[in-house]
């Protein structure tokens, strides 16, 4: 990848983790239109 | 936040940097009812270009100082956990193809587009690109 996204280019294929520690992917919220709301910090 | 949820055109999640017992913790404290996932090595923040902010803007900066009374005017707590308090956020929507329509880069802690934004800007991108039979929640995979 090269550079940030910008709009009109797909998400990346990124892991994410889930609460108990199971593995997700950014790609996976494709499917449906989402807002993902990216936290400075938790606290 | 359930009711304002149910009038969303779309999917909301949210990402952080903690690791998984850090997002357990706030599940259960908070049960903002959101999907809440992880990114220890912020990898999507740096593909997204959420950067790091200068301790000026994180710390010093008034905007920072009355966001910060106005939390604490409402009952929040700061809480020490030893997270970066300097990795900078933002906010995106995705359609449904799966393609960046929208991204707001924070500049400071204080800098997010308001709510009515966010949806504003979810339901353009699912008008574009209608949702076709059941929302697809990310599936977890060990």
């Amino acid at each position: 990848m090269s550079g940030m996204l910008r709009p009109g280019d797909p998400i990346p294929d990124l892991p994410l983790l889930a609460p108990d520690g199971s593995t997700a992917s950014l790609r996976d919220f494709a499917g449906e239109a989402t807002a993902l709301i990216f936290l400075r910090h938790l606290g | 936040m359930s009711d304002q949820r149910a009038q969303l055109a779309g999917g909301l999640a949210c990402i952080t940097f903690a690791e998984p017992p850090l997002l357990a913790m706030f599940e259960r404290e908070l049960g903002l009812g959101v999907p809440l996932f992880g990114d220890p090595e912020r990898a999507s923040y740096r593909a997204f270009g959420f950067g790091r902010g200068s301790v000026r803007r994180v710390w010093l900066d008034p905007r920072v100082w009355r966001a910060y009374a106005r939390l604490l005017a409402a009952g929040q707590r700061p809480q020490v956990n030893g997270q970066d308090k300097l990795q900078l956020g933002g906010d995106a929507v995705i359609d449904a193809a799966g393609t960046l329509t929208w991204i707001h880069r924070s500049t400071g802690p204080d800098d997010r587009p308001s709510a009515t934004t966010v949806a504003a800007e979810l339901a353009e991108a699912a008008s574009v690109t209608p949702r076709s039979g059941p929302p697809p929640a990310p599936r977890a995979r060990r």
